[in-house]
């Protein structure tokens, strides 16, 4: 016990231990102070100045992590200037740090889909993976796979190597794919006993029923039309968006237990009000934008003229319409192109497409523009509309006017203009003003509160919180927004059922967003930065039919198809995993979002290297790098390692392998510690898509490797395991892992994937072969539990063979010695259970479990082999052992103490080595651990009342380790040949 | 660059030197500075040695290299210019003396301090102290100060002479 | 009369080099190759470079500035009595003791600098016939440890490196804190650029430097010292190795010294270029082969240090004062100075002054007394604007200040610092951002890189002094330079860092209007920031030389060679390096 000193820490007066730091003593008042450059496995550096704080009568900032306390010092943690300096702290880091958190087709995703994620999936043929993981973001990815201009696509890193990444056909194919064998429907929460009611079923809507669902809020959809989808439906011809498709999806959303009002109009069958008072707590007006714009031209509402939002929907709703032979269309958007083609099927002759600028300026996608010229739309550029021209209240055709585009103004936009003298007069029987569409707000002109609206015709709405002038009332979609892109209107939903489950839960309504930093938009970028260091490969395309099958059988089939499987997965390798690995647990990301830093604040020069991915398992990202040096110091000052240097100076100063060369070829082992250290991603696993950047769940297990029994953090996605890291404040190892824990689980191997019920043929047959064979030897590793090798034992003594352990002469010395234990374990339960070191003995049968045989067993002799990699031998039966973190039981380590290796991951019941052990020996009472343990007291009774307390890791046995060397076992050497295989 | 100018260690020499200044950690600098003071910069081999042969780490040997200013992991030119920075001759023209030199070298990428015939390496040094001389320059061992950038010229061309090495010929 | 009969003596400090000692003595060699020629350290007297005494056989000194070779025939011929009396380079002479030139010299007091170009800095009997290792051995013989740090209380000297921490003080933790060994470190990492005294007292009186580390060596109870010299300094490398074996050689370095009980021993250390290596605890890893990187303090170099022992850093120039304080007691040290400053001061005066050079004078003497009467004024008839006090961590002190005080408190409230003593004088052809911009320049490439705010934030600064000399800059860029000012000085682990942003504070605050001129005028006052302004040749007054042609790097210039008038600039390749206007002779290249 240190003596005590009193402080006053902000305002408060307190005792802590003399020699604790302002940071230490703050903490034990649970107040956090933030740094970069500390950790308490290194000695403190003071490089951050993150962790400044205020002492009374310093005029400079204080370093809480190094500035121990002294008696009546007055220390503030929480001023104004306190946190302007931490502030500059991050604007100055932040000012150097060249990255992307999230990859930009994220970042500029309205609904902010982690594309880099599911494509990471793609790429592991995990397609359902993939969809859950969009579905996180926006519940209607076979909608958007088929219709969203995929504005992603446009900020693709992979544009600046060859061609963007095909975003959206990847997106179509999972989530067409996931839906035939689906669809993924998330749990939903458990009822809450709030009600919300949305008004509209379009994508804004079924997008916020979706989110509010999994929150266990009641939910009911009021929709005006027949049918649910709004303008993906009433809005999108069919051939774009088939039905079956649309339907299907919608479904997917309803069957979260959406109740669905059709066919009820707000302001026409109910009111806002009366939601209200039939029991909604909240109400989300996601109504659209279903009102044509108009032209603001003579005659314009003369019959035979028609706004293209409305055509569309008549078309749909199959209400009776002249078309006659010629049509024309004005607008040059997508909705133009639409009707156009609509008009076309539905017998137009000539469709004739009007719009005033030229084909450079036209808003619809190229490929939109494209297929409808295909299928014989006229298009007439640069020509205006000036007045419909009528006959006896009937259009008949209209006034047209040239048009010319002045120079780029200011903002960068050609205007165009009208040459005089330039009129015409076209014959047409149907007019549609395909110009753009607006809400239709005049459904709450009777409310009693009705909600404030914009000049522009949407309601007046708090983006973040998405609340409406009327308390309870929230707003969402292309009614709040104005008209824009499905995915849009589906994160508004999103957004706005967010908002409104913070509501309903009573606290303030207040979200947050992460800070991200990139590298910058795509034309700010140098192309030769990004496209010599890929092998240049073409982006994979959907078909298009050509126009004639298209238009063929009434022109409503889909016009395309999408990507194949093997096409999918191939594009899915295309993606350059732009988005930090480090996103979920970045420490700078993390402090700028609690510090609110906003853009870049000093712009000037930034550091920038190539990345390192010349290490196997480590990737070196220089430029991401804050140099507070904990990479180089948990590695010379903690590990007594030579590996990695400070290089240069000044601003210049980065972080490196010794002279640049490639990491192993320094000291370094490969424990991997600059990855738990690192507060960025500079230091990161070297992987690539296997591991994508996901969000993953966290367990704290024991590592399998040696009986030392660190504690180790690992992260599972979709139950594979993705990393391993080291747990802060593990007594057992001061927190600190090697690379046998942090990387063994990159030796996943094909043969332990058995599907239902796919040992029992292995079984069977290496029963036949033990029953069948005369002479058996069963040899262990001395690395298998006590309650596998007491199986084993077991075993042996059932078919009368003998036990035997394998002498090692040969096994290299601890290469890990700051965390692997001797190569002893167990040894001194293997003699008492009458082990015998392996002889080469002539045998008919060997059982080698765990093993690795230097020396071939003889041509005749069968061999069952126990082991998840290639031994060495050619096994006539092959069984699993549990993976490599997947293992658990005790082991006596060799000072004598009992280990639990408590693995926290699931482990399947039926294929631990015990059981298929149990199993193939046909012994009673050994099919779960409990039962082993208690039958291996009664046989060792050193270990009496050990192996019942599993409380301590370790724990001291009776039992007296006597050295005997042994060989290693088949997982060590088959670690020692991967990393050889990877360059280690 | 000339592949000539990379230099050949002798292993022998830097084991002398190991065994003359230590090799214990506190020698890295020493050790570095004999090194630099024999091949003009630091060879890689000669690195390499020193880590093998005493306490001293890569990761400290190649720190404290890229460190302090006065080291070059590159080969240099046969003889260094240092053109003085210090404040006096900074404001006293020392620009125009790098300006100068780098013309007669005929020193034109950014990147290079090395005239292309090996001859002559162009470094930029802080004060060396003869700031009422300013502008100051080293030549070799020779200190000339006053200098304006026709001077230095004359200076350079004045000590080409002198070693039989060619510098562009103006003036 | 024979050349044989003469005592020469050269100044061969770095700068008598720089200025062509060599050419001269091999002048005198080529008149007679017996001549009789010692070499000194340098007097100080920079301007006058190089600078001769001639000691004839009758015993008179005659001292001569600015010679050069052709001025040696002259000198020696007048020895000879052929010729007369070359007046224009004569400093002193027995007859004429009061030249204005001499006046240099006579308006100083020198203690540090007391034996510097008077004396062989090789020669230790030099130094011992100027009563060199006197008070050594009144310290080894009379005095206990206590009675020195006493002696030097009394004296009120402060370190001299800077900071002005009380020497005594410093002294007396190290004394008091327990180690088997105590370690001593001279530090001569001079590192501002502008600074040369330390230089001149390592080159020109190493002994002194010995003894002051002997007198502070056995106050404290170290027995190992380490002098830490910039490898740029290479004579001041040698002079002091020489210094230290002949120290050695007559038993007052190494063990029991004098025959007494007291040990102690000096090591050279190289620094290898790195400015922040002045820093105590970045030496101190610098010595340890570490990259100088400065740690955390407390502990203290005085507790815990070298090699983790307790250490005791001293300037030289502090060092230098020590033997003289011992001799003549810390009393009459104190006696000089004010209240707040006792004692001495060296400068380095240099830039735009007409006499530059090593001054030391009283703490107290005003900053225009130094310009005028000892440097004798603007060199170049332009007025002065201000001096650079302190260089990179110190500040500018505009002309309205120069009645300000040689003091710490006094210098300090200026916004500069006293630091080692640099003094940089300038005049309206130097622009103040651009001297604000090369230090901001000079502190990010010496920043050890570790400190967020120094760093990154004066590269920040950097560039938007960039900005401002490129004439890109807003006005509320200033602002960001204030806020940048303010914070890395509060966030910064050492003194680097904390007193980088000094240059740019003080010329904000006293020549904000050459800033605004730059952002809102996009004018250089100066006309130095190349970016701002233009060289045109005056048709007029060109007399086709062709040498502007010949030197332009970038060949901008083109005309017809003897054609008058015919050379001009083509502005699209200029880059206003200056060449031309310098090597014009007939003064047709206007800068605007």
């Amino acid at each position: 016990m240190s003596e005590k000193v009193a402080i006053t820490l902000n305002g408060k007066e307190i005792a802590v231990p003399s020699d604790a730091t302002i940071r230490q003593a703050a903490m034990s008042q649970g107040i956090e102070i933030p740094t970069f450059c500390f950790d308490d496995r290194l000695k403190a550096y003071t490089s951050c100045f993150l962790c400044v704080v205020e002492v009374e009568n310093f005029k400079n900032m204080i370093p809480a992590c190094s500035t121990v306390v002294r008696h009546g010092m007055v220390i503030r943690t929480d001023t104004e200037a306190i946190k302007t300096t931490r502030r500059m702290a991050l604007d100055l880091l932040l000012s150097d740090h060249y990255g992307d958190c999230i990859a930009p087709c994220e970042a500029t995703c309205p609904s902010n889909v982690d594309v880099q994620g599911y494509i990471a999936h793609i790429s592991n043929g995990n397609f359902p993976a993939a969809v859950k993981l969009i579905k996180e973001t926006n519940p209607l990815p076979v909608v958007c796979g088929r219709i969203c201009p995929h504005p992603c696509e446009s900020q693709c890193r992979r544009g600046l190597v060859d061609e963007p990444v095909a975003i959206n056909p990847l997106k179509r194919f999972s989530a067409e794919y996931e839906l035939e064998y689906g669809p993924f429907m998330p749990e939903t929460g458990q009822d809450t006993g709030k009600k919300v009611a949305i008004v509209g079923g379009g994508p804004a809507g079924l997008s916020a029923a979706y989110f509010l669902r999994q929150q266990g809020h009641a939910v009911e959809i009021h929709e005006a039309l027949p049918e649910l989808g709004g303008m993906t439906r009433y809005g999108i011809p069919r051939f774009r968006l088939p039905w079956d498709k649309l339907d299907k999806e919608i479904e997917s959303i309803i069957g979260l237990g959406v109740k669905v009002n059709n066919n009820q109009r707000l302001g026409k069958d109910f009111t806002i009000d009366e939601l209200k008072k039939n029991g909604a707590d909240a109400v989300l007006l996601a109504i659209g934008a279903h009102k044509a714009k108009k032209m603001g031209m003579k005659n314009e509402d003369v019959e035979g003229v028609i706004g293209g939002i409305d055509f569309l929907r008549k078309v749909v709703l199959n209400e009776p319409m002249e078309i006659g032979k010629r049509v024309a269309v004005i607008g040059g958007g997508d909705t133009a192109m639409d009707c156009a083609r609509v008009a076309r099927r539905a017998g137009a002759r000539y469709v004739t497409l009007i719009y005033r600028r030229s084909q450079e300026e036209m808003p619809a996608l190229q490929h939109e523009q494209d297929e409808t010229m295909e299928e014989g739309i006229d298009f007439n550029y640069l020509t205006a509309p000036v007045a419909v021209l009528e006959e006896d209240g009937k259009a008949t055709g209209l006034t047209v006017i040239s048009m010319e585009l002045e120079d780029a103004d200011d903002s960068g936009r050609r205007r165009p203009v009208p040459i005089e003298g330039s009129e015409d007069d076209l014959n047409f029987d149907l007019i549609i003003c395909a110009i753009g569409q607006d809400p239709d707000l005049s459904c709450v002109e009777n409310e009693k509160d009705v909600p404030e609206c914009t000049k522009w015709n949407t309601f007046t709405y708090d983006e973040k919180t998405m609340v409406t002038s009327v308390e309870g009332v929230f707003t969402a979609g292309d009614c709040a927004f104005g008209p824009d892109t499905v995915i849009r209107a589906v994160s508004e939903g999103k957004q706005a059922a967010k908002a409104i489950n913070l509501y309903l839960k009573g606290v303030k309504v207040e979200i947050k967003k992460q800070y991200n930093i990139s590298r910058g938009r795509m034309r700010d970028l140098d192309m030769a930065d990004f496209s010599p260091r890929y092998v240049h490969q073409k982006r994979a395309m959907e078909a298009t039919y050509p126009s004639k099958v298209r238009m063929a059988e009434g022109g409503y089939n889909a016009i395309n198809v999408g990507l194949s499987e093997a096409h999918a997965m191939a594009e899915s390798t295309r993606c350059i995993e732009c988005g930090c690995k480090a996103k979920f647990d970045c420490d700078l990301r993390k402090y700028s979002t609690e510090y609110d830093i906003g853009d870049i604040k000093f712009k000037g020069n930034r550091r920038k290297y190539e990345i390192d991915k010349r290490h196997p398992f480590v990737s070196i990202e220089a430029d991401k790098c804050i140099t507070c040096g904990s990479c180089v110091r948990v590695c010379s000052e903690v590990r007594n390692i030579s590996a990695l240097s400070f290089v240069n100076r000044g601003f210049s100063t980065k972080i490196a392998p010794n002279f640049e060369d490639p990491l192993q070829s320094t000291d370094c082992d490969a424990c991997g510690m600059c990855i738990d250290l690192c507060p960025t991603g500079a230091m990161a696993e070297n992987t690539g898509k296997e591991y994508g950047p996901w969000l993953n769940d966290t367990i704290i297990s024991t590592c399998p490797s040696c009986p030392r029994g660190c504690a180790i953090n690992v992260h599972t996605k979709e139950s594979v395991i993705t990393k391993v890291e080291s747990v802060d404040n593990d007594p057992v190892n001061h927190a600190l892992i090697c690379k046998e824990g942090r990387f063994a689980h990159h030796l996943q191997d094909k043969l332990l994937e058995h599907g239902d019920g796919g040992l029992k043929e292995e079984l069977d047959r290496a029963r036949w072969l033990l029953d069948k064979s005369g002479k058996l030897a069963v040899i262990v590793s001395p690395r298998l539990t006590i309650e596998t090798l007491f199986t084993a034992k077991k075993l042996c003594d059932e078919k009368d063979g003998t036990l035997y352990y394998l002498p090692g002469e040969k096994s290299e010395p601890n290469k890990f010695p700051f965390a692997k234990l001797h190569n002893s374990a167990n040894a001194a339960l293997l003699k008492k259970l009458g082990a015998i070191a392996w002889d080469n003995s002539e045998v008919e049968c060997i059982l080698l479990i765990g093993a690795y045989l230097e020396k071939k067993p003889l041509k005749s002799t069968k061999v069952i082999m126990m082991s998840n990699h290639d031994n060495g031998v050619e096994p006539d039966v092959h069984l699993p052992l549990a993976g490599p973190l997947r293992s658990e039981g005790a082991v006596i380590n060799d000072k004598g103490y009992l280990a639990f290796l408590k693995t926290n991951l699931p482990v399947s019941q039926d294929s631990t080595p015990h059981a298929i052990l149990a199993n193939l020996g046909g012994l009673k009472g050994f099919n779960d651990i409990a039962s082993i343990r208690k039958q291996l007291v009664e046989n060792v009774p050193e270990l009496s009342g050990l192996l019942s307390d599993i409380t301590g890791r370790l724990i001291k046995t009776d039992l007296k380790p006597k050295m005997i060397d042994v060989a290693p076992d088949c997982r060590e050497v088959a670690f020692a040949r991967y990393c050889k295989k990877v360059g280690l | 660059m000339e592949k000539a100018l990379e230099a050949k260690v002798e292993p022998e020499v830097i084991l002398g030197w190991i065994e003359k200044i230590g090799g214990d950690s506190s020698s890295t600098v020493p050790l570095l500075q004999a090194v630099q003071s024999e091949y003009g910069y630091l060879p890689r081999e000669a690195m390499d040695l020193i880590i093998q042969n005493s306490d001293i780490t890569g990761s400290q040997a190649y720190g404290v290299a890229t460190f302090y200013s006065q080291f070059r992991l590159k080969p240099v030119g046969r003889h260094i210019i240092r053109i003085c920075h210090g404040t006096a001759c900074h404001v006293s023209g020392a620009d125009r003396l790098k300006t100068s030199l780098r013309h007669i070298l005929n020193i034109s990428d950014e990147e290079q301090d090395t005239a292309e015939n090996g001859s002559y390496t162009i470094e930029e040094v802080a004060c060396i102290g003869c700031c009422s001389q300013a502008p100051v320059m080293v030549v070799s061992e020779d200190v000339l100060g006053n200098l304006s950038g026709a001077a230095a010229q004359r200076a350079l061309k004045k000590h080409a002479r002198q070693n039989d090495e060619i510098v562009t010929n103006i003036l | 009369m024979d050349a044989d009969n003469l005592n020469v003596i050269v100044g061969e400090g770095t700068c008598g080099i720089a200025a062509g000692s060599k050419e001269v003595i091999d002048a005198f060699r080529k008149y007679d190759p017996e001549i009789n020629i010692r070499t000194v350290g340098c007097v100080g007297m920079c301007h006058q470079e190089v600078i001769t005494e001639i000691n004839d056989n009758n015993g008179n000194r005659f001292l001569y500035g600015q010679v050069t070779k052709q001025v040696v025939p002259k000198i020696i011929r007048y020895h000879m009595g052929e010729g007369n009396l070359p007046k224009d380079h004569l400093i002193f002479s027995p007859e004429e003791q009061s030249s204005d030139k001499w006046q240099y010299l006579g308006n100083q007091t020198r203690i540090a600098l007391r034996n510097v170009g008077l004396m062989d800095p090789a020669s230790i009997s030099d130094y011992q016939q100027r009563d060199g290792y006197k008070a050594i051995k009144k310290v080894i013989e009379d005095m206990t440890p206590e009675q020195v740090i006493g002696e030097v209380e009394a004296s009120h000297l402060r370190g001299r490196g800077g900071a002005g921490f009380p020497t005594h003080l410093k002294w007396n933790f190290a004394r008091q804190s327990e180690g088997d060994i105590k370690y001593l470190i001279c530090n001569g990492d001079e590192g501002d650029p502008g600074a040369f005294m330390d230089r001149s007292l390592l080159e020109g009186d190493p002994h002194n430097i010995i003894e002051g580390m002997l007198i502070a060596a056995y106050a404290i109870g170290s027995s190992m010292g380490y002098a830490y010299i910039r490898a740029e300094y290479p004579l001041a490398v040698k002079n002091f190795g020489k210094a230290i074996a002949d120290a050695h050689e007559q038993n007052i370095l190494g063990k029991n010294i004098l025959g007494s009980d007291f040990s102690f021993d000096i090591k050279i250390k190289e620094g290898a270029g790195a400015f922040v290596c002045g820093e105590e605890t970045a030496l101190i890893a610098s010595i340890e082969g570490e990259r100088g990187m400065p740690r955390f303090k407390p502990p203290f170099p005085a507790i815990k240090g070298l090699f983790g022992k307790p250490t005791i850093i001293n300037n030289v120039e502090t060092l230098a004062n020590l033997p003289w304080i011992i001799s003549n007691g810390g009393a009459a040290y104190a006696a000089y100075g004010t209240e707040d400053s006792k004692g001495t001061k060296v400068f380095a005066l240099a830039g735009a002054i007409k006499k530059g050079g090593l001054v030391e004078v009283p703490m107290g003497t005003k900053i225009r007394d130094v310009l005028e009467s000892i440097g004798g004024g603007s060199s170049s008839g332009k007025p002065l604007k201000a001096v650079q006090l302190g260089g990179p961590s110190g500040g500018c002190i505009p002309e309205k200040l120069f009645d300000t005080t040689i003091e710490y408190a006094a210098i300090n409230a200026t916004g500069a610092i006293m630091g080692s003593g640099g003094m940089i004088v300038m005049d309206e052809t130097t622009c103040m951002v651009d001297l604000a911009r090369y230090f901001l320049s000079f502190t990010q490439q010496e920043s050890c890189g570790k400190c967020t705010f120094c760093r990154i934030g004066t590269l920040r600064m950097k560039e938007l002094l960039t900005k401002i000399c490129d004439g890109n800059a807003v006005m509320g860029d200033l602002d960001a330079l204030d806020e940048l000012t303010e914070q890395i000085k509060k966030a910064s682990l050492c003194g680097l860092g904390q007193t980088a942003p000094n240059p740019v504070a003080t010329t904000l605050k006293y020549f904000r209007n050459e800033y605004e001129a730059h952002i809102k005028d996009k004018r250089c006052p100066a006309a130095v920031c190349k970016s701002l302004i233009t060289h045109t040749i005056i048709p007029d007054t060109c007399t086709g030389c062709s040498l502007c042609d010949i030197q332009c790097p970038v060949d901008a210039i083109t005309g017809q060679k003897k054609v008058k008038g015919s050379y001009s600039i083509d502005q699209a390749k200029c880059i206003n390096c200056g060449m031309c206007f310098e090597v014009c002779n007939s003064k047709a290249i206007v800068v605007e």
